[in-house]
Formats: C-alpha cells, structure tokens, sequence
C-alpha cells in the first residue's frame, strides 16, 4: 500500500509497477545516503587520510526515492487523474509523508515523468528525502481569506492659502490581499494599505477649489430680568451674550447674524434668566431723617455746648448722613443692615476718632489745649447721638436721601 | 569469517560477493616541485586507499528484509571508524559514500537485494 501525505496513490489511479531493473516499485529506501561536508583531510607527510568520524563531524545528506506506477485508461482519465495529482503535490508547503511497503520517508516530490502507452501511461515519481529518519505530518492545505472591500476619504490637503482640497476616495476591492491566517488579518491588510495611501492619493487625484468668502455674526445679546424671587426682593437682569465670530456663513452675514439670533432663541429663555439670575432685597422705604434734637450751651464761664442728634426709624439705603464742624465733615452712608442704632454708633465712632489735627484740616479749629476740644460723642437710646463741644463752635447736621 | 565490528555480516544478511582496492599500491599524493629545463618529480606519501564491496543481502521475509537492513544502516552510519575484517585481512575504514541496496527481489519466502559499498581505508 502506497501512500502520498496519507492519500493512496490509488486514489489516482496509480497502480505500483517495479523500477527499471528492481523487483519492486520503489528505489532508493534502503540506501545510507553521502557524507555532507569534509569526512577527511589528507596530510602530505602521511599515507591515507584523517578520518573525520566523531558524532559531532557526521553529516548525512538527503537520499533519492523512485516510485514506478502505471496509471490504466484512456488519455483523458491519465490526464484528468495527474492533474489531480499535480494539484495535491502544489498545494503542499512541506515534507510530506510517503508510506511504502518498504518503509516510509518524509519527502518532497522532484520530478513526475510520464510515457504515454496506448491504454494508459508509465509514471515515474522521484522523490527527494532531505533527512533521513525525520517524521513529518499531513499537509492540510491553508485555507485563503480574501479581504473584503475597504474605502475610506481624504481631502487633498497640499493646496495653496485660498484654497480647499476636494474630497477623494481610495478603494480596496475585495480580494485585494489575502491571508492565512484569518478574515480579519486579510481586512486588516486592505484597511492599512487604504490608510498609508489615501492622503498621498487625494494630494494627487484631488482638485485645488477656491475657498468661498466666510462671514462671521456680530456679537448678539439679549436680557431677560429674574422674575421668580421672593416677596422684598427683586431679581437681577441676566443677559445672554453670543460672542462675534461664532457662526459663520458662506451666505451672507445676514445668514451668520441670523445663526446667532437662533442660537438666542433656543437658548435663551426666562428659565435661563430665573437660572442664572440672583436675588436683591429691596431697600426699605421711606426717606432717611436726621434732626438735631437739642443744642445746649451752658453759662459761658462753663464753655461747654451739648448737641443731640436724632436718627429717624425709617433708613434709606444710600442715604448720607453727615455732621460738619470746624469746616471738616464727617459723614456715614447707610446700607442695607443699617438701623438708627448702628447709624448713630458709626458717626460717634468717627467723631471720637478724628484727631484734632485732622480737624484742623481747613486752620479752622482752635489751639488744642481748648477745652472741650476736640469733640466728644456718645450715644443715647438706640437713635440719638450726643456731642460735647466748646461752646464757640457747633455741628452742623445733614442726611441726604438718594 | 567477514565481520563489521565484531559483528558478522551474515547478522545483517549481508554476504560479500567480491571485494577489491585493499592490496592496491594507492596513488601517489600530490607533488609540488619547481624544475627547469628538465623533468621534475617530487617522492610523496600516498592517497587513501578504498576498499569496493559487492554482495547480496538475504532475508527470511520482507519484515526480516527491513530489520536487517535497518541494522545495518544503524552500524554502518555509526561515528568512528569501523573494523571491517574480511578474513584474513582486517582493516579500519570509514565511508563517505553510503551505500546502496537495490534490485530488492521479494519472493514468498526470501527476499534478496544486491549491495554496494564503498569504503576508505585507514
């Protein structure tokens, strides 16, 4: 039984015969083929030679086997079984097992000789065993995956300032590369041929365009004012910018102003302005009162003056009020945590500490060794401020309401 | 009796027909001499000598066919030199050539092959 990388000959209709003058169909399986490389040197002052034996200087080379077969029938069931044959034989990408009565060998097949006979044909096989006593498997035949078709686009981008590239696309048919190994190896081939190449294709395959004028919107606002705030208290006004150069257009800039319009109207809304707008509470109201209650000076050997100065309940925000003496004046404006109470200890501060230099800021003060001099205040009740001064001079109160 | 290192041929079914090389006066290596204007000649040693081996290997059957050969191709590709005596003489030889069995004959209760062999004499 003979058989080719596990297929029986027979298979192709090959029936063994014997080899020109043997008496069985195969040659050359039994031989101990050559030496490989030097075996020996030969020394000019010795007979013989130096045998080079050792385990290590031994090289056997590969041996040639013939097969011998006739294939029986008319030319085309020669024809048709050898192509079939040939077929298996190119498909193999390594030593193949041969299998004989005689013995087996891994081999690879040299040359096929055939001679047609009326009937049928006398075939030849030669075969080359490259190392003898090696073992082989079956060859399976690689399966082939074919790409499939990949495209991808580039714009041409080598075009000079005022110009666009046009948009080019570069294909890999399907079929375009193979592989061994899997579908997606051979895909993977096609997509980094499509992507190594595709710019420099676009740069020669593209067209230079000329860029079309560009118009930019001009900065758009809108305010809407915060309308959810509590009871005393008023919403601030939120405004919703778009910044010039936002939109743009090929249009017109009607068309890109109008972009920045829609973009307001989708945008902006009193949820947005309730969003993002705060709160202020409102100022009370009513108008700020400070009136001088009492200007006492004492018999005049006293040089004493005691003035009272009431603030009013109602306090305005923004309102100033302010006590002139000495030509300097002195003065507190209200905010919105203001009462009479921290009014009026805010104008005895500043009074109690202006210096008497300071006061003599406009040379209309006397000397500081002047009794009564400078000034000294201090409070009464919650709203009334009291000052102490020499009785030649006086403040002069005001409040301003804004 | 024809032995391969101790081991007679006949184990290997092996059976020398005909022998020949090792009484040859061998060739002379070689010569390197300069001469002028008469006929130069240098004296050297001699070349290798080479021992032909020719004969037949018999086996029961074709299992008995390849177990012998198998041995044979075993001993014979062996490293170090082998002792060859085909009596009397006994010689030391190595082969570079291998060897071949062919005209392999398969019969219903023998098998018969012709082997050749050649052989460099030590």
């Amino acid at each position: 039984m003979y058989k080719l990388n596990d297929i029986l000959l027979s298979t192709y209709g090959i029936i063994p015969t014997r080899v020109s003058g043997e008496g069985i169909a195969i040659k050359g399986i039994f031989d101990l083929p050559k030496r490989h490389g030097d075996t020996h040197y030969s020394w000019d002052e010795s007979n013989s030679v130096e045998p080079y034996v050792a385990a290590e200087e031994l090289f056997y080379s590969g041996r040639d086997i013939l097969f011998q077969g006739i294939i029986l029938g008319d030319k085309a069931t020669v024809t048709t079984n050898l192509n079939n044959l040939k077929t298996a034989i190119n498909a193999f990408n390594s030593t193949v097992p041969l299998e004989t009565p005689y013995g087996n060998a891994c081999v690879y097949i040299t040359d096929i000789k055939v001679k047609d006979y009326n009937g049928g044909a006398s075939l030849l096989i030669e075969f080359r065993e490259p190392v003898v006593g090696a073992s082989c498997g079956i060859n399976v035949e690689d399966t082939i995956y074919y790409s499939e078709e990949y495209l991808a686009t580039a714009d041409k981008n080598d075009c000079p300032s005022g110009y666009h590239g046009s948009t080019v696309g570069l294909t890999a048919t399907a079929g375009m590369f193979t592989s061994t190994i899997s579908q997606a190896a051979a895909n993977l081939l096609a997509v980094n041929w499509v992507l190594e190449n595709v710019q420099a294709y676009a740069n020669a395959q593209g067209t230079c365009i000329i860029n079309p004028p560009v118009y930019y919107n001009v900065q758009k606002t809108a305010q809407l004012q915060k309308n959810d705030c509590a009871s005393g208290s008023t919403g601030s006004m939120v405004t919703y910018v778009v910044e010039a150069f936002t939109y743009s257009s090929e249009i017109s800039q009607e068309d890109a102003d109008a972009q920045a319009d829609a973009d307001i109207l989708a945008n902006f809304d009193q949820a947005y302005a309730n969003a993002n707008g705060y709160c202020t509470a409102d100022p009370p109201t009513g108008f700020s009162t400070f009136v001088m209650i009492e200007n006492y000076t004492g018999i005049p050997l006293n040089r004493i003056r005691r003035q009272r100065f009431e603030v009013g309940e109602s306090i305005r925000v923004g309102s100033v009020f302010s006590l002139t003496c000495f030509g300097v004046t002195v003065s507190h404006t209200a905010i919105g945590a203001d009462t009479p109470a921290s009014i009026v200890l805010a104008l005895k501060n500043i009074i109690n500490s202006t210096t008497a230099s300071e006061w003599n800021a406009n040379d209309q003060a006397p000397p500081e060794s002047t009794i009564f001099f400078p000034p000294e205040a201090s409070t009464e009740g919650s709203n009334i401020l009291k000052v102490i001064i020499n009785r030649n001079w006086q403040f002069y109160h005001n409040v301003t309401n804004p | 009796m024809y032995t391969i290192d101790t081991i007679p041929m006949t184990d290997y079914g092996l059976h020398i027909a005909s022998h020949e090389g090792e009484l040859h006066l061998v060739d002379a290596k070689d010569q390197f001499f300069t001469a002028y204007e008469t006929e130069g000649f240098q004296i050297t040693k001699r070349k290798e000598n080479e021992l032909l081996l020719n004969g037949f290997i018999i086996a029961s059957d074709l299992a008995d066919f390849k177990t012998k050969t198998a041995a044979l191709y075993t001993a014979l590709s062996a490293s170090g030199t082998r002792a060859i005596v085909l009596n009397p003489e006994a010689l030391t030889c190595f082969g570079t050539e291998g060897y071949t069995i062919d005209k392999v004959r398969v019969f219903n209760n023998a098998v018969y092959a012709r082997f050749k062999m050649k052989l460099i004499i030590v």
